[in-house]
């Protein structure tokens, strides 16, 4: 006698509760307790890799003998407390590994040299504080995480080798072996000093009642000052500066503030453990 | 002997069996319950597919199987629907004398269910299964009727409507209301004429059949067309002037030939003229009109009678309601049912009234027709004061008459509240007198009438003042008729000290709201620190009853239903572990332990579901629950009064900006874009609510809305804090 689409709109219950459960919230007070199964506290253990592949391409055309990497990595941990359900305040500190393609130099008697990428690590250390949007109950979800901190940037020592020609060679390239102390002083190098600003978008999904596994896309802009300098040396031929190595501190600061003078998108993923 | 035994025992059975409508009770369903409530609607998909006998492609038949069966059992769980209970055994056992001959192979197929609704409605379903309204059946006048509209739902069942209308609709270019009115009425036209065969071959009268299309096109109206008397309110306390109720009839509008271009159903006349040349068809006619005679028939017709009352109270159509009592009351005067209906309309309009929402309750005014007009035109006369009165006066008369009924004193109690709390309501200003006393007390009346002329005849000012200063005498106001209706009331010692009670203490609480909305920031958050603190620990809820969880997922802006299945089940098993987690007791009614729980629970979550829907009506009205005796037994039963409904939807709808399409320029950007709309792709809502029986109130009202996917220990991390919340 009716059509089934009739009655049911009639009877969508479903709908009702909708409707009553939104018009409630009205008459009703309601807050949130804070935490993950009411735990506040929580450590991320992360592990970040981006592809800057544009980068790695200039790397490996000019460095010597260098294979063309597809990632960089890094990793990082942080401490985070929730100090309202969709607000936590944290402490990070993280660690990563990049190449840089020295430049080029000219010096003394040499000229059109080619180095192997040098290995750089990079600790970062930042306060950050952590928001959701509607109603988020941190740790777990969608959440936006911001810090403002710093990074500490040193070459690591390894046989980097290289390629080295003369005026007198008539252009016939010499391999060389960078560690020798000739070419670049590791042991004394000093730590190159940079500011980071971080944008995290985070996903926490919980496994169990204490650990989340968590994803998200994390975007920084790193800043390595005296960018006076390293405009200055853009059209570096001749390391002046740098009479007792081949390849100079100034190089390798150089070779960091190019790389690192650029915003990030990296994708990261790890576990985060809350208490 | 075992012959006589046996019926004896059949006979006892019946009589036992049968409702005393002095001490009606809403009807319940009984016996074991059937697999079409206790069956999980995945397994019935599962069962049916490759059955459905059309030629369906596998995501036709997939989209049609989802579709009858949620929507089915969306239906058959809604807590409207009731089985075994004696109007579906009845509607049964019409089916029994009506499905004979060649039609006797369609018995065993089909199952019979009633809808407790006032839509005068029958529907079958392509699963076999055939509802009917309560409203329906207490619109009939005889058996026969019965069996022509089973015959015509059977038919549609019978020549497989239901597919052949979702196959036609998925064909293109036949989607226009226009185009599917068309077809519809076609097949009502094929149901009407295939039920009249199946009407006929049972042997039924066709002196029954076009009044069957009679009580189609007036069953709008209610189950009877009965003057309501001017004096009806009238009693040795109350005296209601004739001013008002309506000095007019109005008019009955409904016609036989209305514009059906855009139904679903041809109208009235085209099915009669349809119907009288099928009958013509048939040149033997029986001539059975009640095959399980007129006292089964006028019986269950009452019990939808019964039933009609408690579902227009559920609505809040109290004038409707007050309508039907009026009716019932003459055949049975000592109705404890009709009684406790009759206060908790009362109460629902004074509700409704000082809420300033008394039109959701009663009709527009270009809606009154018939004879039930008059009550809703002086439902509308009344303005807040009256309203009230008329409520305290007529709950207050059933109390005196049912002095020891729990249900009418919890009545009772609430109109008191509400009396106390509504400030245009003052006891100082009634009466010691009746009306008719009053009347008689001056020594020159005049009426309302005759103070609008003195008023007319004077000016602008004089008659501002001659209001303003209205203490004559000798002048009676018999628009002010209430305030002579609460003469043993106001004599009532126990009743003003109550009165004065609820009323100081509500003066109190809005003192202290003033007082706490005048605080500074700072001190209110002081304040209420101290009050956390001073609360007691434990005082929260540590136990109630769950109500089947319901979850809906969405893709693609439409139901997916598997997906609902699934949130549903985690959602349940999340709220029942973080539940143990915090040391909460939970009692949940749903349809997988339907099984295990049986009718018992059946009809309990009905009743709550109920509830539910009655609370959703309104939500700022403090509703009376309408199966209140119910509740009590379900609170003795669990243990608890706190009842928990819950909600889930999800949905994963990344959302793009359009003026992110300006990166495409630069792609690094874009790249950088993208992962944000992805991740935030997310939208899950919470619903919860916790009522209580006890008080009648919202305990609780949670909404959630998070960018998270449903997983288990999600849904059960926000389970335990809102559990933890409820808990403390």
């Amino acid at each position: 006698m009716i059509s089934l689409k009739t009655l049911k709109t009639n009877l969508k219950m479903k709908n009702y509760i909708l409707i009553f459960c939104t018009f409630c919230i009205s008459i009703v007070s309601y807050s949130q307790v804070n935490g993950f199964f009411g735990k506040k506290n929580y450590v991320d253990f992360g592990v970040d890799v981006h592809s800057p592949l544009l980068y790695n391409f200039y790397n490996a055309l000019n460095s010597y003998e260098t294979e063309l990497s597809f990632l960089n990595y890094g990793f990082h941990i942080t401490y985070s407390r929730a100090v309202q359900s969709n607000l936590a305040i944290g402490l990070e500190g993280g660690m990563s590994y990049f190449s840089v393609a020295p430049a080029q130099v000219s010096s003394g008697d040499y000229y059109n040299s080619l180095f192997e990428s040098i290995r750089i690590s990079k600790y970062s250390f930042m306060p950050k504080f952590e928001f959701a949007y509607n109603d988020a109950l941190l740790p777990i979800g969608v959440s936006n995480q911001v810090g403002i901190g710093f990074n500490y940037y040193k070459a690591l020592e390894n046989n980097y080798s290289g390629s080295l020609s003369n005026f007198d060679d008539f252009g016939v390239s010499q391999p060389i072996n960078i560690t020798d102390e000739n070419y670049f002083n590791f042991r004394d190098q000093e730590t190159v000093k940079g500011y980071t600003f971080m944008y995290k978008l985070t996903m926490r999904i919980p496994i169990n009642k204490s650990f989340l596994y968590h994803f998200g896309f994390r975007y920084t802009f790193n800043f390595v000052p005296n960018f006076s300098d390293l405009l200055g040396d853009l059209s570096q031929t001749d390391n002046t500066n740098s009479t007792e190595y081949i390849l100079s501190q100034n190089d390798i600061d150089y070779s960091i503030k190019v790389k690192e003078n650029r915003s990030l998108i990296m994708f990261e993923t790890g576990i985060t453990f809350a208490f | 002997m075992r012959i006589i035994i046996l019926c004896f025992l059949v006979f006892t059975y019946n009589v036992c069996a049968q409702q005393d409508f002095n001490s009606f009770k809403t009807l319940r369903s009984e016996g074991k319950i059937p697999d079409d409530f206790s069956r999980l609607t995945v397994e019935k998909i599962q069962e049916d597919k490759g059955n459905t006998d059309r030629s369906l492609s596998k995501a036709q038949e997939k989209i049609f199987l989802e579709g009858i069966h949620y929507g089915i059992d969306q239906l058959l769980h809604s807590g409207m629907v009731i089985y075994g209970d004696e109007i579906s055994n009845y509607v049964s056992d019409v089916a029994d004398k009506l499905l004979k001959k060649k039609f006797a192979s369609l018995r065993g197929k089909l199952r019979f269910y009633t809808i407790k609704s006032n839509a005068s409605n029958a529907l079958s379903t392509d699963q076999g299964i055939v509802f009917v309204t309560t409203g329906l059946l207490s619109q009939l006048t005889s058996e026969a009727q019965l069996a022509f509209i089973l015959a015509h739902e059977i038919a549609h069942y019978q020549e497989k409507h239901v597919v052949e209308s979702f196959e036609y609709r998925n064909q293109r270019n036949r989607n226009t209301i226009k185009q599917l009115s068309v077809y519809s009425k076609e097949k009502e036209l094929i149901a009407d004429k295939v039920g009249i065969e199946i009407y006929n071959a049972a042997g039924y009268s066709k002196s029954q059949l076009l009044p069957s299309f009679d009580v189609l096109m007036y069953s709008y109206l209610p189950f009877e067309e009965v003057t309501f008397p001017k004096d009806y309110f009238n009693t040795d306390l109350l005296f209601v002037p004739e001013s008002f109720f309506p000095n007019k009839k109005f008019e009955i509008k409904a016609i036989e030939d209305y514009d059906d271009s855009e139904s679903s159903h041809p109208n009235i006349k085209k099915r009669k003229s349809e119907a009288v040349s099928v009958i013509d068809a048939y040149k033997k006619w029986g001539d059975n009109i009640n095959f399980l005679g007129e006292d089964r028939f006028y019986y269950t017709r009452n019990l939808c009678r019964f039933e009609s009352i408690r579902t227009d109270i559920l609505n809040a159509n109290y004038g409707d309601a007050l309508y039907s009592i009026f009716i019932l009351e003459k055949e049975f005067p000592k109705s404890d049912y009709l009684k406790r209906m009759k206060a908790q309309s009362w109460l629902g309009l004074a509700q409704y009234k000082s809420d300033g929402t008394i039109n959701e309750t009663i009709d527009r005014n270009s809606e009154l027709e018939g004879e039930i007009a008059s009550v809703h035109y002086f439902i509308k006369k009344l303005n807040l004061e009256a309203t009230i009165t008329m409520s305290l006066r007529q709950i207050q008369d059933i109390k005196n008459d049912l002095p020891n009924d729990e249900e009418i004193y919890s009545i009772w109690k609430k109109i008191l509240l509400l009396s106390a709390d509504v400030k245009k309501f003052n006891i100082n200003n009634y009466s010691n007198l009746t009306f008719n006393n009053a009347v008689g007390a001056k020594e020159e009346v005049k009426d309302s009438s005759e103070i609008k002329k003195e008023l007319e005849s004077l000016n602008k000012y004089e008659r501002i003042k001659r209001k303003k200063n209205y203490t004559d005498p000798t002048v009676f106001d018999s628009t002010k008729f209430y305030h002579y209706a609460l003469t043993d009331l106001i004599e009532d010692e126990v009743f003003i000290s109550k009165y004065n009670h609820v009323r100081d203490s509500l003066d109190l609480i809005q003192k202290e709201i003033e007082e706490y909305n005048d605080l500074s920031y700072y001190e209110k958050r002081k304040l209420n620190k101290e009050k956390a603190k001073t609360k007691e620990e434990g005082s929260g809820i540590t136990e109630f009853i769950l109500v089947e969880p319901a979850a809906i997922s969405y893709k693609k802006r439409r139901v997916d239903y598997k997906a609902s299945e699934r949130i549903k089940s985690r959602y349940e098993e999340a709220i029942n572990n973080a539940g143990d987690f915090l040391d909460m007791s939970i009692y949940t009614i749903n349809s997988k332990n339907l099984n295990e729980l049986g009718t018992l629970g059946f009809n309990e979550r009905s009743t709550l579901t109920n509830l539910l829907f009655q609370f959703s009506q309104n939500q700022d009205i403090d509703v009376f629950p309408v199966d209140f005796s119910y509740l009590k037994e379900i609170e003795k039963n669990y243990g608890t009064s706190k009842i928990v409904f819950t909600i889930v939807e999800h949905a994963y709808s990344p959302e793009f900006s359009s003026s992110a399409l300006w990166l495409i320029f630069y792609p690094p950007a874009l790249l950088g874009y993208l992962p944000i709309p992805f991740m935030n792709g997310n939208v899950t809502e919470l619903n919860l609510l916790v009522l209580d029986t006890k008080t009648g109130k919202v305990d609780k009202g949670i909404s959630y809305t998070f960018n998270e996917p449903t997983t288990k220990l999600i849904l059960e991390s926000r389970m335990y804090d809102i559990l933890k919340n409820l808990k403390n």
